[in-house]
């Protein structure tokens, strides 16, 4: 994307764009692009603010103590793990804190913690939420002092269609489920009317 | 004369007297009446005004209240109606007849569309009557009890919800509170409850995700509180020639299942609570509940009938199979719920096999 546009989309995110940045954005004819772009900005404004209910609880503390460990192996031998251990909630303050760490670690930190971030604005984290798989990320190998991260995003696998045996298995389930919900719940009927309604499979 | 005299001023006397009498009767009749006049009048207006306070404390509930009073009303109101429930794309029509005796609660639900299926209920015992006069009967498990009392006074918490009336409604020509329960984080759901206004009693019932995409509808489309309801009603009109009837158990733990294993869920979502305190080895089977929705745990060694590993999905209700080697043994866990599947997924991946239960 062009660099003009994209700073149209910041200005126009903080409410300073002119009429010129307007008509910039209004006038591109890749509308999907500037969505894309658009949320990501969106994203990392959550992130910064630390208002995203939605990735909040992904832990990154390994794959950044993975990557100084690695880095490690080179050239900061004094750094304790304890220090090394960096919670997602409070990575950003804490690598700030960490004030023993030479030059070279904070680098392979802010390269790690950006490529996190730059997978999320490529477009993975705009799945809807529900769909979306826990965080498994690690650092594979290391080059040069700089981190190379590999990260993927698991998603449950959803059974679109059910055989007839398979839903017959999921209505046994389904009813020993209502039979621990019906008494003294606020689900009233609803835990026997999913049981009926699914009667025309059966059990 | 004198005699006369005093006959006659006596009969005097006594006409007065009896006169006097009569009157005073009819005084103390009149009393009498306007004194039962008085108490019938006081009683209708001590009547009309706690109605009317009744109303004014209603008027007054709070959301949490409202829940109560909705929670009191499932349980303890006769009523028989008629409902459509949908789920996602499935919608049923459904009678529903429930009765609250000598502290019994029993409720008969019959499909209404298609080939007539039923659910008789009677306290905790469950028996599913299908099409095919196949009897089902749960198999009453250990933490069903126990979970009921815990339920019983198990508010959801504000930090978990926001609880909120919406406004005055009305639906089946009844006046409604509608109350918004809104999930505060992406491991519930969120729900939209209309109660009736007069009873409490849940008349429609929306859930929906994080999306605002609504998974499941409840909705009476007729209701009606009648003071007595007769046996016949609870009855199965279905059961007829029964060819099968089967008792399901509650967990289908192996018999080789050693005696003092146990499991544990590594993760619980925030604000959900282990409801089956009572719970004893063997029996692996776990439910957690955050005082509106809830979800059940099952560890059963892996058979060739097993849920294919994943989630399933019909409505807002959600089954994840996850497969789990330990010990040289392959077992099966399953996370049921009306809980988003990403949430059921981390919880059925994090089920561990804990030391032995201890006596």
């Amino acid at each position: 994307m062009d660099k003009h546009l994209k700073e149209s989309l910041s200005a126009l995110m903080d409410e300073e764009a002119n009429e010129l940045e307007l008509q910039r954005i209004l006038s591109t004819e890749d509308k999907n692009e500037i969505n894309a772009c658009w949320t990501s900005y969106h994203l990392v404004r959550d992130v910064l603010r630390q208002s995203n209910s939605e990735i909040e609880h992904i832990d990154v503390s390994n794959v950044v103590s993975a990557a100084l460990e690695a880095d490690e192996q080179f050239d900061a031998p004094n750094i304790s793990t304890e220090n090394r251990r960096v919670e997602s909630t409070a990575i950003k303050s804490r690598a700030v804190k960490s004030t023993s760490y030479n030059m070279r670690n904070l680098s392979a930190l802010a390269a790690s913690i950006a490529f996190i971030f730059a997978i999320f604005w490529q477009g993975e984290v705009n799945l809807p939420f529900e769909q979306q798989g826990p965080i498994v990320a690690g650092l594979n190998a290391e080059q040069g002092g700089f981190q190379e991260a590999s990260i993927s995003v698991r998603q449950p696998k959803m059974h679109d269609t059910m055989s007839v045996e398979h839903a017959r298995q999921f209505n046994q389930y389904l009813l020993r489920h209502a039979e621990h919900s019906i008494r003294g719940t606020r689900s009233g009927l609803m835990p026997l009317a999913r049981v009926a309604s699914v009667n025309s499979v059966g059990i | 004369m004198q005699s006369f005299d005093f006959t006659v001023k006596n009969s005097r006397v006594l006409e007065s007297y009896k006169v006097a009498t009569f009157k005073g009767e009819r005084y103390g009749c009149t009393l009498s009446l306007l004194f039962t006049i008085a108490t019938l009048c006081l009683a209708l207006y001590s009547s009309l005004i706690s109605a009317e306070i009744s109303m004014v404390e209603d008027k007054h509930l709070s959301a949490q209240q409202w829940l109560k009073k909705m929670q009191a009303a499932e349980g303890k109101e006769n009523y028989r109606g008629t409902f459509v429930f949908m789920r996602g794309p499935i919608s049923s029509t459904m009678s529903v007849v429930h009765r609250y005796q000598q502290g019994v609660e029993q409720e008969r639900l019959k499909q209404l569309d298609g080939a007539m299926g039923e659910i008789i209920r009677t306290g905790t015992e469950v028996m599913c009557v299908f099409p095919d006069r196949k009897v089902v009967q749960i198999e009453q498990s250990p933490t069903s009890k126990s979970a009921a009392s815990i339920f019983a006074n198990f508010m959801p918490e504000q930090s978990e919800y926001d609880v909120s009336i919406l406004g005055v409604d009305r639906m089946i020509e009844r006046s409604c509170i509608k109350l918004g329960i809104t999930a505060m984080d992406n491991d519930r759901y969120s729900y939209r409850l209309w109660l009736d206004q007069a009873t409490g009693l849940l008349l429609k019932s929306t859930m929906l995700n994080a999306k605002g995409e609504e998974l499941e509808r409840f909705q009476y489309t007729q209701v009606e509180f009648p003071e007595r309801i007769i046996d016949q009603e609870l009855q199965a009109m279905n059961q007829g020639e029964v060819i099968t009837h089967e008792v399901m158990p509650a967990i289908k733990a192996e018999i080789s299942w050693p005696d003092k294993m146990m499991w544990e869920a590594g993760w619980t979502p925030k604000g959900y609570m282990k409801v089956n305190g009572a719970f004893k080895s063997g029996k692996n089977v776990m439910v957690f509940s955050d005082g509106l929705a809830s979800y059940s745990v099952f560890v059963e060694a892996l058979k060739n009938d097993a849920m294919p590993e994943g989630a399933s999905q019909v409505g807002a209700t959600i089954a994840y199979s996850h497969q789990k080697h330990y010990d040289e043994q392959q077992y099966n866990i399953t996370v049921i719920g009306e809980i988003p599947a990403m949430t059921a997924m981390k919880i059925a991946e994090s089920v561990q096999a804990v030391s032995a239960y201890k006596e």
